[in-house]
């Protein structure tokens, strides 16, 4: 999934109308460089994302027809990821992680949104 | 560009607040465990880099939440958040940022009071420590998470007469987020 969101953020970036001084397809992007994209839409789901400055990476699959769900997704880490990852002493930022409070507080916060009918899948790469 | 749904800004989350003499306090004791326990105070002010270094790579997180500030396009713009929005967050102290070389790769960041060093006075046996090298490991550790790879080292210290805290920043090297797998995996 990453190689995905990698080349979809480099094409994004490539492809935008406004800034004058782009990157070229295929050359590296430093983190946030050229604008993003927020979510893309296929027959069976959508996919939503979040790159945050440290780069860290949100993904988000909902149903076809949910909203947009960035401010859901900022929220998820400020309140949550934040919270519960990041002031975890046991927690080295690249590495993979296992916290069943993160795992808690990520399940009733979609559930509060009503975005869990079924359970959801998250993964946060960094 | 319009956005949809009614939700307009969100507050920042609460930021706890600690009493800042306890701040001083506890930091002052562990400098004093360190110089007991190490004895050697290059040892020490190397340990106190890596601890700042250790607790930067996590606050980068918390910063970036609590702030909601965009990327930064270069490394004048990321000096002045550092010195006008994540000092003033997390220690209740603004700094300037002065000095730029010509090619804007260095510049330095002057505290005029720092709350880890308030009541202190260093003996003569202890000239050689860098008493707030932590703080120097947090912005390193802080600026590498966003692949921003500097170099922090303190040039004035009120503590050995200067008159003010001086943290020169050199940036050695803005890196491209690398893909992190091989491509013939």
């Amino acid at each position: 999934m990453f190689g995905l969101i990698w080349t979809l953020g480099n094409f994004c970036a490539t492809l935008d109308p406004k800034d004058p001084s782009k990157p070229q397809l295929g050359t590296p992007r430093k983190i946030g460089q050229g604008c993003k994209f927020r979510s893309f839409t296929t027959n069976n789901y959508k996919c939503n994302f979040l790159e945050v400055p440290s780069g860290i990476k949100l993904v988000l699959n909902t149903h076809r027809e949910a909203p947009d769900l960035s401010d859901v997704l900022q929220s998820l880490y400020d309140d949550i990821f934040v919270e519960y990852v990041v002031k975890n002493p046991t927690y080295n930022p690249g590495q993979p992680f296992t916290s069943e409070q993160f795992m808690n507080a990520l399940n009733a916060f979609l559930r509060q949104n009503g975005l869990l009918q079924q359970q959801q899948i998250m993964q946060a790469a960094a | 560009m319009l956005r949809s749904g009614p939700t307009g800004a969100r507050n920042a989350p609460a930021l706890e607040q600690i009493n800042a003499e306890v701040f001083t306090l506890t930091y002052g004791s562990i400098v004093r465990q360190l110089i007991s326990d190490y004895e050697d105070i290059e040892e020490v002010n190397k340990q106190l880099e890596q601890m700042g270094y250790n607790m930067g790579i996590r606050l980068v997180d918390e910063f970036l939440a609590k702030a909601k500030i965009s990327r930064c396009s270069s490394f004048r713009d990321t000096a002045d958040v550092v010195a006008k929005q994540a000092l003033p967050m997390f220690l209740n102290v603004t700094a300037n940022v002065t000095n730029w070389s010509p090619d804007q790769t260095e510049c330095s960041l002057v505290l005029t009071d720092n709350p880890l060093a308030d009541f202190v006075e260093l003996p003569d046996e202890y000239r050689e420590l860098r008493y707030c090298n932590v703080l120097a490991g947090v912005v390193r550790g802080a600026l590498e998470m966003v692949n921003m790879e500097v170099e922090c080292r303190w040039v004035s210290d009120m503590l050995r007469g200067d008159d003010c805290y001086e943290l020169r920043l050199k940036l050695k090297e803005h890196r491209d987020e690398k893909f992190p797998y091989k491509d013939d995996d």
